[in-house]
This record gives C-alpha cells, structure tokens and sequence, in this order.
C-alpha cells in the first residue's frame, strides 16, 4: 500500500486566483455577482435562472481576479445536470477563494453546503445573505460564533439594497479553510480513513472526495481512476460495499442524513426564530396562489392582466398609433417620396420602398408591430419572474403535466419559451431526466410562440375576438397534449419526481424589471431586426427572379387549397422559416388589411403557431442533443404545423 | 346496501327491480325486496360523489380546529395523512429509491426535522423550516411523521441552547 493521499495536503497547493461564487438555487448569487463585479447578470425569482457559467471580473487586494457564477445546487454530490457543472469547476482547479451564498432563512439547509466546503478543505466565506426575509420572521443568528465553529467568516447581506456587501469584498482578501468536520458513525469514519490511502493527490479534500465515492459518485470515480488508477477504485468499491451492508439505506443518502442532523444541531447553537412573528403578506398570498381553488381564478386572472396589457395595449393601441399612424402616415409616405426624388434607379427604389422593400417590410414589422408587442410582453413576463409566481404555476399544473408524463416542474421552461424558446431550451436542463427534457424541448419547439410570436397572435386574436381565442387556445393546448403524451411513450427512459422549491411571493424592484427588460428588447433589437432584414432580402430577390410567384403556384394546393388561405400568406409561411415571428407579423399585416376572412386568419394563426422553430433554436437543439435530434424534431414539427392547420380548415368548414 | 326509506340492508343481487327493465344494467334506482320502494341511491350517483369529495376536501383543507394530531404520540404517519397546518417530525423516509432519498435529505427532510403539510392539492406542500416544497402525493405518502411533542431529536427550536447576539 502506498500513501500518497496523506503527506500531500491540500493546504501545500498553490492558491488559485478565481473567485467562485456557489450556493442552493434562488439564494441570490447572481445579485451578489452583480454587486461584486459591477455588472448585471440576470436574477429571477425562480430556480435555475443561472444555468450557464458566468465569468467576470472583480478587484481583490488591487489586483482584477476572475469571478465565476455557478449554477445554484442542492448538494456537492450532484443528482442533476446542472449541479454536475458546478462540481466541476470546484474539481478543475484550486480557486483562491470560493463564497457560498446561502438563504440566511434557512439556516440548516445553508450550512449542508458549508459543511461540504469545509471537507473539500477550499478556503471559502460564508454569505448569509436575504437578511432582511430572516429578521422579517423573527430569525437571529450569531454570526460571530458560527464564525468561530467554522474556522471561516460569515457575513450577513441583503444583496438587493447592497447591505453588508463591502465586508464581503474586504473579506475576499484573506482567504481561509474551515476546520469543521462531520462527525459520522463510526463505521463511516473508519471507511473514510481506509479509503484516504487509496486518492490521488489534489487540491481536494479527502474526506469530500473519500464520502463522494461512498456515495457513488460516477464522476468523482472517474476522476479518480484518471489520477490513480483501477486499482485503486477497485479497493475502493470493496470498502464501499463492506459499509453499505451495515445500512439498509443507500449510503449517499445516509451520509446526507448524518450531515443534515449535524447541521440542525450547529444551526440551533447559533440561530433562534421567534416564532410570534406573524406571516407576511407575501406568505399569504403565495398560500393563495396554490390555492386548490383559489389558485385557478388567481391563474385566469394573471392571464387576463397579461392579456389585457400585451394583447390589448401593447398589439392594439400601440401598433396602431406606431404602424397606422407614424410608420403608415407620415415615415414611409416621406421616405417613399424622398427615395423616389432622389434616388432614380427603379430597382433600389423597389428594394428600399416596393412591396417587399425594406422600409414597408423590415422596418415597419420589426419597430411598429412586433417591438411595441414584445415591450409590453417583456414588461409583465419580467414582473412575473421577480414576483415568484411561476414555481407556483408548477404546482397548479402538475396534474395536467403527469398525463404527458413529465411533471409540474416542466411548466418552468415551457414558460420561459413564452420569452424565447432558444433560451427555454437551454433551461430544460433544470429536468431531471434526459426523456423529460427531449420532450419539453419538442413541446417547446412545436407549440409554445415566443414572446414576438404570441404577442402578434394576441394582437390577432383580440381582432378577432372570445371564439377564436379559445379555439386557438383549445387547438394549441390539445395538440401539445397529445403530442407530450405520445412522445411520452415514443421516447425512451422514465419520469422523474415532482420535488420543487417554492420561493417566497416578493414584490419585484422595479429597476430589475426594466434592466430586465431593457437587456431583452436589446437582444430582440440586435439578433431578430438583422434576421427580419435578411427575410426581407431573400423575399425580395425571389420576388424579381419570379420565383416567389413559383414557390406561390406550388404551394398553392398545400396554402390555398389544404389550408383554405389566400395565396399571398404563402409568402408569410416562407419567411416563418427564418423566424416564427417574421411569419407572424406577415399574417398580422395580412389580416389587418383586410385579405382574411375570420376563419382563414385562425387557421392560418394556429399553422404558423406550430410552425418550424426558428433557425437559432434548431442550432441550439443540434448543440445540446445532436443534430439528427434537430434534423428530427423539425422534421416531425413542419408536416405536423400543416396537418394541424388542414384540420382545423376542414373542421370549420363542417362546422360554418 | 341499504333502502333509504325502511333502512333494510340488502345485497345487490337480492335488488327488488324488474329483471326486463332496459335500464336494468348500470341504472341508479334502487328497488327495496323488503318493502317495495324504488327510488334513487345518492351513493352511486357519480355527480354526488364528486361533490362529497369535493366537500371532505376542503374540509380537510381548512380545519384549524383539528386539535394536534390523531393517534399516539409515538404512532408515526405518512406525511399525507397527518392534519395540515401542524407541525411534525419526521421519523423516517420509507422511499427505497436512492435518487428520491438523497433528493429529500439534501431539501432538509431527513429523520428529526421539523415539517408541516399546508396543502394536499393541487400538490401536496410542505414548510421545512422556513422553506416551501411541492410534492408529488407519492412521496409526501413516504414521509413518515410523528405529532410533535416534546424536545425529543434535533432542529427543535425550543431545545436549542447557545448564546447569541
Ligand atoms: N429580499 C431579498 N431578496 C433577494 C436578496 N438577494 C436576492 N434576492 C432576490 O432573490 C431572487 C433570486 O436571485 P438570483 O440572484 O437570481 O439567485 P441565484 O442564486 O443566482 O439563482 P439561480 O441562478 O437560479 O441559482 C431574486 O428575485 C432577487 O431579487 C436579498 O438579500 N433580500
Ligand atoms: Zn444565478
């Protein structure tokens, strides 16, 4: 036996010079981000807004050190993919100091993680941070004396107002490892200490890395097997499966169970709650919210103020004063003449002002109609992400979900597409299993609009009126029904749990509702206008090459025929390609100038609906599960959109 | 089964009625062979069942009068059968799947915290401390409780001891 583990601590590793900032989901890390680096990274008040690392820079001592923002996890032994990300980046490479931002309301929870620090023997700080919430329900902490226990600071912040946050940066200065340990059973201990022999050595602890392997942990084995080799692991599993036979419960989660009991017992040395204090208004109404009752007309209601406000306000009063009255009366009446007096060659003057030029096209839907839209849509959608609200709808429609096979939990991304399916997409990996995130990406890229989308479709909606918002509606959540339930069984592996965190109900600050907003509109301004242009281009080049007029003749039996439309939305279906949106506003200005029959405009709603996802969410569904997966989805989505639409055509002809 | 009118109990196929009667299958009316009387039976009416479930729910929901917990002191219940709106410790987690365990413990829900159902739909939620979870009924079954009496286990408020600031 050789002992490399022990003379090799991690204390004889040379400090690294990141900052890395970890902690449960939803406790305020991305604030905390913001506040250290000075730049805003986006907070929301649901788990897992950080999905992806985010890199930054923050001064320590002088010097400008890199800081990275972790995806927020349960545990340090991972169960999903994204806590597996943040365990990486603790493994990869010694960090000069790590600081955990915990929920100082809830205290034990808080300290599992810290617990866990400790044993990877990173020197870190504790944050205790939403303070202001703790001392709201009568919750006091001895700060000082957890200090003490844990060898390593502890702060307390209200990361929102900025309160205690300079303390936190001077602390960053003189980092500390802790020297507090778990005190398992014995048999574990022993284990503990017959496994230590057997680990490379690193700049991680061998009582993390030795109680991860008792776990099981699938990576930390490979790491392992990687720095030592077969060997090794082999000795290690033997020791494993001698301590597992003394438990009948799986040894990650006995371990977990002795490392909570222990941090109840230091969380009640050092806290007290002061149980008079009575309940907030935002308890109060999150109870409503989830309400078996109440929470339905609460839902219909958030509905109806979203509705209100985007479908009303944002694509009716607003379009109309941008798209009638400023871009129809006054710009493209002065460009068209000033580009016809000066410019004499017919074929720019065409391309900037003709039918398909890039004034009237380009220009008026992307600044008059779809801008206005995804304003006021932007503005609820971030109201409701601060507010709490959407892990609340989860609970709600967890019912609805298990007949798709998935749960609750998926309503968060599904959501989130509302905003934009290429970003939804990249959240579904807050699921659990591989089958439930297919199947919510499918979902995403067949039914759910995105934000310019839908609001273009409120807008044609509240033209239309009650009857065809609830056909659409009906039409749209039937097929996502039945296409989660068959894809439910189509796609291979199981389910998982419904487990979801509920965060308090708060009233969201304004100023993060518009930065919020202010980020999206110029997300929406720089990565869809470029896109609308383009579309613009190609209509136009087709419309000289005469081919446009080709595509029409042959579409003609699939658009005018199966689906019942004029032949002109041929041309909206075809820039749909680019962007589901850009087909959108196509149909919308269609409608609005009175080519489409009632009916027609509802079919035609309902087939650019499930329509083709856009090109940046086919490239992101190829990057996260492969490009036959892509190849596949889009595939499926194309024909499905048409067959939907023929239906519907063909229902309500029956039906007239 | 029982006539509503003279309370006789009968058995199903003792039913009074006329073995030609169309309806005959499946038909909710109730023919008493003890004193003739043909009438209908609330209990298999689907529409009054839905409703007395509807009824034992929300009474069930809201019943802040239920003194602390039915049963010994000791007698540990699932979590989904425990009065909501009081507190409890958990005494174990009958789950035998690894993933769900170590999900669980790492919330905070292990032997010895302290737990309290709010709800038991739409999902079931529950308070650990001072955090809020929905659960699917499945596990909130597999959450074993016992009412919470005395200072017994750990993370209880009042047992703590330590100074403070
Ligand atoms: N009351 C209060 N709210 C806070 C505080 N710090 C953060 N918040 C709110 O908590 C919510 C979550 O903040 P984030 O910074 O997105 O949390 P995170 O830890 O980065 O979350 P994930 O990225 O999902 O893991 C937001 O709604 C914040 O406004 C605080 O000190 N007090
Ligand atoms: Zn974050």
């Amino acid at each position: 036996m050789n002992c490399h583990g022990e003379n090799n601590t991690p204390d004889d590793w040379p400090a690294g010079e990141s900052v890395i900032l970890v902690g449960h989901p939803n406790v305020g890390k991305s604030v905390i981000f913001g506040v250290l680096t000075g730049h805003y990274v986006t907070v929301s008040n649901y788990p897992g807004t950080t999905i992806e690392v985010i890199r930054g820079r923050v001064s320590v001592d002088g010097r400008t050190d890199p800081i990275i923002d972790t995806p927020g996890v349960n545990s340090l032994f991972p169960i999903s993919e994204d806590e597996r990300v943040t365990q990486r980046i603790l493994l990869a490479e010694p960090p000069h100091i790590v600081v955990q931002v915990g929920d100082a309301k809830n205290l034990p929870r808080t300290l599992m993680l810290t617990l866990q620090l400790a044993e990877m023997e990173v020197p870190f700080i504790l944050d205790l941070n939403m303070a202001d919430e703790a001392q709201q329900r009568g919750i006091s902490i001895d700060t000082t004396q957890l200090g003490q226990t844990l060898g390593t600071p502890v702060f307390c912040t209200n990361a929102v107002k900025g309160e205690g946050t300079a303390q936190l940066v001077t602390a960053l200065e003189t980092p500390r490892r802790s020297t507090l340990r778990v005190s398992y059973d014995p048999e574990i201990e022993e284990s503990l200490l017959a496994i230590a022999p057997w680990l490379p050595a690193t700049h991680i602890g061998a009582r993390y890395v030795g109680s991860a392997l008792l776990a099981g942990d699938d990576e930390i084995a490979t790491w392992v097997t990687a720095a030592r080799d077969e060997e090794a692991l082999a000795q290690i599993w033997q020791i494993r499966d001698s301590l597992q036979a003394h438990y009948n419960r799986p040894l990650s989660y006995v371990l977990n169970e002795q490392r909570l009991q222990f941090a109840y017992r230091l969380a009640d040395q050092v806290s007290r709650q002061d149980s008079s204090a009575g309940s907030s208004w935002g308890e109060t109404l999150g109870r409503w919210t989830v309400h078996p009752i109440g929470g339905i007309p609460f839902m219909l209601l958030v509905l109806y103020i979203t509705y209100k406000f985007v479908g009303e306000l944002g694509a009716q009063t607003m379009v109309d004063l941008l798209e009638t009255r400023l871009f129809g009366g006054l710009i493209n009446p002065w460009i068209a003449g000033w580009v016809h007096a000066w410019i004499p060659i017919p074929i720019v003057q065409d391309f900037l002002v003709g039918p398909y030029g890039l004034v009237p096209m380009a220009l008026t839907y992307s600044f008059a109609i779809v801008l206005p839209i995804v304003s006021t849509f932007f503005l609820v959608f971030s109201f409701l992400e601060d507010s709490g609200y959407l892990p609340r709808l989860a609970v709600m429609v967890n019912r609805l979900f298990k007949t798709m096979g998935l749960n609750g939990k998926a309503v968060l991304p599904m959501i989130l597409g509302l905003g934009c399916d290429t970003m939804a997409t990249m959240t579904t990996r807050i699921l659990d299993s591989r089958k439930e995130r297919l199947q919510v990406t499918l979902l995403l890229a067949l039914g759910v609009p995105c934000s310019a989308q839908l609001g273009v479709i409120l807008g044609m909606i509240a033209f239309l009126g009650p009857r065809a918002a609830l056909i659409w509606g009906g039409v749209i959540i039937a097929t996502m029904l039945g296409v989660g339930y068959l894809s439910a069984r189509v796609i291979p592996g199981r389910g998982s749990d419904f487990i979801l965190e509920l965060p308090p109900i708060r009233w969201p600050q304004l100023s993060n509702i518009l930065v919020k907003t202010l980020a999206r509109l110029e997300w929406y301004l720089r990565e869809v206008v470029p896109l609308f242009i383009l579309g613009t281009v190609i209509l136009f080049v087709l419309d000289k090459l005469t081919i446009l007029q080709l595509i029409q003749r042959l579409a003609s039996p699939l658009v005018v025929g199966f689906l019942g439309l004029p032949a002109a939305a041929t041309d909206a279906f075809l820039i749909g390609f680019l962007r589901r949106d850009y087909g959108a506003a196509g149909l919308f200005a269609l409608a609005r100038a009175g080519a489409m029959t009632p009916d027609q405009i509802l079919v035609s709603l309902v087939t650019i609906t499930l329509f083709v996802p856009c090109i940046a969410n086919v490239l992101i569904i190829a990057k996260e599960y492969g490009r036959r997966t892509a190849l596949a989805m889009s595939a499926f989505i194309f024909p499905f959109a048409f067959l939907v639409g023929g239906i519907l055509h063909f229902a309500l002809r029956m039906f007239a | 089964m029982k006539c509503p009118l003279c309370g006789y109990e009968f058995d199903e196929s003792e039913l009074g009625c006329e073995a030609e009667c169309p309806l005959s299958t499946d038909c909710q009316m109730v023919c008493c062979p003890h004193c003739g009387f043909q009438g209908i039976d609330p209990n298999s009416s689907a529409v009054v069942g839905w409703f007395q479930r509807i009824r034992k729910r929300l009474r069930r929901e809201g019943s802040p009068e239920v003194q602390n917990p039915p049963g010994e002191k000791h007698a540990a219940v699932p979590l989904s059968q425990f009065p909501t709106g009081h507190w409890a410790r958990v005494t174990h987690l009958a789950s035998t799947r690894g993933s769900r365990l170590q999900r669980l413990s790492a919330l905070g829900i292990a032997p010895g915290s302290r737990v309290r159902l709010q709800q038991h739909h739409p999902a079931y939620v529950v308070q650990v401390g001072n955090l809020e979870l929905a659960l699917d009924a499945e596990i909130a079954g597999e959450i074993f409780v016992t009412a919470e009496g005395g200072n017994e286990g750990v993370g209880s408020r009042e047992s703590e001891v330590g100074s403070r600031e």
